[in-house]
């Protein structure tokens, strides 16, 4: 059984996920605004986002998966206002990582931030060696987060949308942790 | 009477030949996206039956982020799309869902029909959740049908894939060459949907009644094509190409339609030969 951390930066408190959080994120996560790239995504009620952070609070991202995962919630340290969400999958020693940054919270760093401190821990307590992250080409804000991080730009895809309500470009970008 | 149908995933390979039936027989069609879900669920209430075939392509190479992909397609999206449309009083009255004979998993040359239990890999997980999503719309007063679809067969799809390296000669059997496909000629599964669509509950094995061991089934499409199937597809190439994905290609079913049969459904194609020598001569 792999355990839920929680990790901590100078200015964000990282959460393991629990429906309880629901709560705090829904004023964010209704919005459509947060969901421009995979509308389909946006979760219609409070209790769709409850069961999802059910899921999410499971280390397996499915049952009988392989992979194991964490997900946080990311609380500014101040105040305790929820900013962000958080998620590392394991898949051997690759490492796929995932965020989001509310709204108001964006252009702040802490997107970047709280990548840096999954990086380390999955690379302290996973021993991941590779880590992944995908993005719609058009996301110009997770681009500028990847780069930064030292990700490299690695593959293209093109996603056809099949009722799905998400098409295009897709980047694929991979960094080395040494 | 003539039928309001909403489709999800209406313009990829199933949908379009669908879609083009119902419209053929005199329906009103109402193709949905998600790209807006409220008012893809806005739409889809007003319509009298909703078919759902959208979903993450499998035959691909798999990554964690890939599989979450195939899932959400399946499960989280279906769910919520689902959850939307219990908030505006539908008028719809069925709700047709695809499922896959992936559900099965990997069984080697034992017969299977509807009431054969789950595998437990990737595929057939999916394939339970997917069904059990769908069930859930009986709680809105939905009749609900489940389309367990086997390899379609039709100018797209898989057969697309395929007949370009047997044109050419390269085509063969995959790995061993023994597993079963059971295929389905895209009319027969598109009869099959307008069975669920008009009347049919429960779920449907979408085959037709005649498998065919892989190897068996390159040798029948290089003679319907005129190309000797000499070339096998090493195992190991495949796995090369598509990773963990390779299993939705080297590991077959042997599944039977026996609750179509039961539906008194004809056959347009039941034998394997007719049915390529249809789509390809």
């Amino acid at each position: 059984m792999s355990e839920r951390h929680s990790l901590s930066t100078a200015r964000l408190e990282m959460l393991p996920v629990s429906p309880a959080h629901a709560e705090l994120t829904w004023p964010y996560l209704r919005n459509e605004e947060m969901w421009e790239f995979f509308p389909a995504l946006r979760p219609p009620t409070i209790e769709a986002l409850r069961q999802r952070y059910e899921r999410w609070s499971h280390e397996m991202p499915y049952l009988g998966a392989p992979e194991r995962w964490e997900n946080w919630i990311c609380a500014r340290r101040n105040d305790g206002s929820a900013v962000g969400e958080a998620q590392a999958t394991y898949a051997g020693t690759t490492l796929y990582i995932a965020y989001s940054v509310f709204p108001p919270f964006r252009r702040r760093g802490f997107a970047r931030e709280s990548m840096r401190e999954v990086l380390r821990h999955a690379k302290e307590m996973h021993r991941s060696q590779i880590a992944i992250c995908e993005m719609a080409a058009e996301n110009s804000g997770s681009i500028a987060v990847a780069e930064a991080l030292g990700f490299e730009r690695v593959n293209v895809r093109e996603q056809m949308d099949s009722g799905l309500g998400y098409e295009g470009k897709e980047y694929v970008y991979r960094l080395a942790l040494r | 009477m003539t039928l309001r149908v909403a489709v999800l995933g209406a313009s990829g390979f199933v949908g379009g030949a669908l879609c083009a039936a119902l419209r053929a027989r005199g329906d009103e069609l109402e193709p949905l996206s998600l790209r807006d879900p409220e008012e893809a669920a806005q739409r889809g209430a007003t319509c009298d039956v909703i078919v759902n075939l959208a979903g993450e392509p499998v035959v691909r190479r798999w990554n964690p982020a890939v599989k979450r992909r195939i899932l959400e397609s399946r499960t989280t999206l279906p769910r919520d799309f689902l959850a939307r449309i219990a908030l505006l009083r539908p008028r719809a009255h069925a709700y047709v869902s695809a499922s896959a004979i992936g559900y099965y998993g990997a069984t080697g040359d034992a017969f299977l029909d509807e009431t054969s239990p789950p595998g437990k890999d990737f595929l057939a997980q999916i394939c339970v959740e997917w069904e059990r999503v769908a069930r859930s719309a009986e709680s809105l007063g939905l009749r609900v049908a489940c389309i367990r679809t086997g390899l379609a067969l039709g100018r797209g799809g898989a057969l697309a894939k395929m007949v370009p390296a047997f044109r050419f000669g390269f085509g063969g059997r995959i790995g061993s060459g023994n597993q079963w496909y059971s295929w389905i000629h895209i009319d027969d599964l598109v009869g099959i949907y307008l069975l669920a669509i008009d009347a049919a509950q429960g779920t449907i094995n979408a085959v037709a009644p005649e498998p065919a061991r892989n190897k068996d089934f390159a040798t029948m499409l290089g003679r319907v094509l005129h190309r000797p199937a000499v070339l096998p597809v090493p195992t190991f190439a495949l796995r090369l190409a598509l990773g963990e994905g390779a299993g939705a290609v080297l590991s077959g079913q042997r599944v039977v339609p026996r609750r179509a049969r039961e539906l008194g459904y004809r056959f347009a194609f039941p034998n394997l030969e007719q049915a390529l020598t249809a789509l390809l001569r």
